[in-house]
């Protein structure tokens, strides 16, 4: 088994455990290591930029926030009890879903090796594709940022009130 | 350049992030929870991630991946941040966190 099996395998552990786990916090911490093993995972893909914004942003940044939310609300594990059940199901449906793409899935993994031409050419460097291709992109994220900051500050304005 | 993503490992990608979708889909359908069902959102998106990435190493278009990706990351955590400050507001209203009992504008 190579590292990038192990690195994988680990992953769908983690994911599974971040689902499962009874209380949220705990939830929280596998999803942190579910974003450090794919971070991981895209430094041995020769995708830097890509893994420091996957380790800073989701592994710390949301981690915090779901943390921070887990812990203002505190009752994560009575809900967990009655969720339990639904998701004791989870591993063997996951197992048999798995069987049956890895024996029929193979027409979906093919759909990906249609096109074997680069859609970029190869000499630009990531910031050329963000401010010259994808500035659309850029521009529709940073109006995104602005509207997130203002709906979490007039919705945390409207308990002020009370 | 030697990537640890060789042929057999691509493929082995693709069928993780299968995986990986499958499992936020499955939490999102079935968990009663808002804070279990953004981890689901999370979990499909970091499968979508890996697809990507996959993708990306085996069409050698790395750079237009990498953006694609700090994209979906940022609009990711904007959409978690508002999330959980709609769900922090909905508990301190209702004093759960189940979306079936949120039902204060229901006609």
């Amino acid at each position: 088994m190579t590292l990038h099996f192990f690195l994988v395998i680990c992953m769908i552990i983690c994911a599974l455990a971040a689902v499962m786990a009874k209380r949220m916090i705990h939830s929280a911490i596998f999803l942190a290591l579910v974003s450090v093993l794919l971070a991981t995972i895209m430094f041995s893909a020769y995708a830097p930029w890509a893994g420091v914004f996957e380790l800073s942003v989701c592994a710390g940044l949301i981690t915090v926030l779901f943390a921070s939310t887990a812990s203002m609300i505190g009752r994560g594990e009575s809900y967990a009890k009655r969720e339990r059940k639904k998701f004791l199901f989870l591993p063997p449906v996951l197992i048999v879903f798995g069987v049956l793409v890895w024996l029929f899935g193979g027409q979906i993994t093919q759909v990906f090796q249609i096109s074997q031409t680069p859609a970029v050419p190869a000499f630009m460097t990531v910031g050329d594709v963000m401010w010259n291709l994808r500035l659309p992109d850029l521009l529709g994220q940073l109006c995104l940022f602005v509207a997130g900051v203002m709906a979490v500050r007039v919705i945390l304005g409207e308990g002020s009130d009370e | 350049m030697n990537s640890l993503l060789t042929p057999e490992n691509l493929q082995f990608n693709y069928f993780a992030a299968i995986m990986m979708f499958f499992i936020g889909l499955y939490t999102m359908t079935a968990s009663r929870n808002l804070i279990r069902l953004l981890i689901g959102l999370e979990i499909t998106s970091k499968g979508v991630m890996l697809a990507f990435v996959s993708v990306g190493s085996a069409l050698g278009a790395m750079s237009f991946v990498q953006a694609l990706i700090i994209i979906m990351i940022g609009v990711e955590a904007v959409v978690v941040a508002t999330g959980l400050i709609l769900i922090i507001r909905a508990y301190k209203q209702r004093g759960n966190v189940d979306p079936t009992k949120l039902s204060g504008l229901k006609g």
